[in-house]
């Protein structure tokens, strides 16, 4: 298993587009901490008002893009295999073709991880040094501030990974590298923007299952912070997303010639 | 020796024709304009459906807002740029491009002609999507609000311009394709440009509002009078600057392919 995953970190790594990717991602989720923090938000009044570090950090639509570029790193670490034609040696190499998938799950998934838990930290710790006024290091001295940061950190930790696991499980479908990354975007990016928690039922309902908003819900920061779910159910929403890609990952794999 | 003949320099008619059956023969053309007119019907019907307007209060409404709403035609419009995008980085990633090039070495003509056959096609389909989607939206309407017909000056220039958006889309979907020649990278960059990076930017936390302004689904709700009600709406571009802006997207991207083709090793 570890020379498993080893081959799967070599494929990750020996990608131009990994690090460009992971690294826009981490600056653009710095940047934007750090801007929102030191702007503000527009109220609805339409002035500038001063923000909350955890809502500086964790604006939902700043981290859209890092959720989309991890999707996209995932989903091209099968779709490319499948472009490529190395799928075919890889499992002739290891027949077991779920141990394979359990090495790239687990690869992936702890790169992502590591990626969120510096955007988020820093993203953090960034808004809390730029914020102005009294809000000024208020999230890490106050407790619930504290417990609130730790929540939104471990949330972001939980999301990109899910992202990236849910862009293989369709790119596993699709195989074809316009259709995935069109589908990646259009579920991640574009989903939440068409259907908003303050719909009708239906619309909240389909809403309050898509990992953004459940992040959010999370984070209580960003956009779906308001939702009615429990803080409990967004984890399992986030937990099953997870699940679910990694089983039709697994089982499509399995079933299906290369 | 074969000496060459008179006139065996390929037309334009036959540069024209050669796009055509690339674009003919992909399954994946079909499959994405069945995909959005599809799209703009349900969206159309979902938006009309929901819509109870209190007795006398219909002059209040701006009906146009239902078959033309600001999501769906952005979701169009990234759907042509996909198209636009796969034209170009589709022929690089498979090296068709290489044929290409070597039975028309004149580059430039062969983009004029791939645009001219992607513009054609994506305007039939921003034709139908429009149509159907204002057919559609009258239907779920009935009862509440009148007046989408094309009959109607403001309906039928709204149609028009829907129409016309995806054309836009994929024109400019082929210069970011012909910039970064990569099916994943062009496609991401598309939805990145046209709806991910406005709505971040016009979201408030950043203040670039004028960046959003200036976008072409802005200058759409301007000229074609879509734009949703809203407490904190952005500001849309004025009638003259909205179709400079139209015109230069469009004159803009036919020459970022151009030139980005003829300049690059193939």
């Amino acid at each position: 298993m570890t020379d498993l995953c080893g081959a799967e970190w070599i494929k990750l790594w020996s990608l131009r587009s990994t690090p460009i990717g992971l690294g826009l991602a981490v600056a653009l989720a710095l940047y934007l901490a750090g801007s929102n923090s030191m702007h503000g938000t527009l109220l609805r009044s339409g002035s500038m008002g001063p923000i909350d570090p955890i809502r500086a950090a964790f604006d939902g639509p700043s981290w859209v893009l890092p959720m989309i570029g991890t999707g996209m790193i995932g989903a091209q670490s099968m779709v490319g295999e499948y472009a490529s034609g190395l799928i075919r040696t890889t499992l002739i190499a290891v027949p077991g073709r779920r141990r394979v998938v359990a090495a790239k799950v687990l690869v992936i998934a702890a790169v992502m991880a590591a990626t969120a838990l510096l955007a988020a930290v820093g993203g953090l710790a960034l808004a809390v040094a730029t914020a102005n006024g009294d809000s000024r290091g208020r999230s890490l001295t106050d407790s619930a501030s504290a417990s609130a940061s730790l929540h939104a950190i471990e949330a972001s930790v939980l999301l990109l990974p899910v992202c990236a696991l849910i862009g293989m499980a369709v790119g596993t479908l699709l195989r074809h590298a316009a259709a995935t990354g069109f589908t990646v975007c259009a579920l991640l990016g574009f989903g939440p923007l068409l259907l908003r928690p303050d719909g009708n039922r239906w619309a909240t309902d389909v809403a309050n299952v898509m990992p953004y908003y459940a992040w959010g819900r999370l984070t209580s920061a960003g956009p779906g912070a308001g939702s009615t779910v429990t803080a409990g159910v967004a984890w399992c929403i986030l937990a099953a997303w997870a699940a679910l890609s990694i089983v039709i990952t697994t089982v499509v794999l399995n079933r299906r010639d290369v | 020796m074969s000496t060459p003949t008179k006139g065996s320099r390929a037309r334009f008619s036959d540069l024209v024709a050669a796009e055509w059956i690339k674009v003919r023969s992909l399954r994946s053309t079909y499959g994405l304009m069945v995909f959005g007119i599809a799209f703009a019907a349900v969206a159309a019907w979902w938006l009309g459906h929901h819509v109870k307007v209190a007795p006398g209060a219909a002059s209040g409404f701006n009906p146009l807002i239902y078959p033309y709403n600001q999501d769906t035609w952005s979701f169009i419009t990234v759907l042509a740029a996909t198209f636009g995008a796969l034209a170009i980085s589709g022929e690089y990633s498979s090296g068709l491009i290489r044929a290409t090039f070597i039975a028309v070495p004149a580059r430039h003509r062969v983009i004029l002609a791939k645009s001219l056959v992607v513009a054609t096609v994506m305007a039939v389909f921003g034709a139908l999507s429009s149509v159907v989607s204002m057919y559609v939206a009258g239907a779920a309407l009935s009862g509440q609000l009148s007046g989408l017909s094309l009959s109607r000056g403001d309906v039928l220039r709204a149609a028009a311009l829907s129409a016309a958006l995806p054309v836009i889309g994929a024109l400019v979907g082929m210069a970011i394709g012909a910039l970064i020649r990569h099916p994943v990278g062009a496609v991401s960059t598309a939805w990145g440009v046209l709806v991910l990076l406005p709505n971040l930017l016009g979201s408030g936390t950043i203040g670039l509002g004028k960046a959003v302004e200036a976008m072409p689904i802005s200058a759409w709700m301007a000229l074609a009078d879509t734009s949703q009600p809203s407490p904190h709406s952005n500001p849309l571009p004025t009638t003259v600057f909205a179709w400079f802006l139209l015109a230069s997207w469009l004159l803009l991207s036919l020459a970022t392919t151009s030139a980005t083709v003829v300049r690059r090793d193939a």
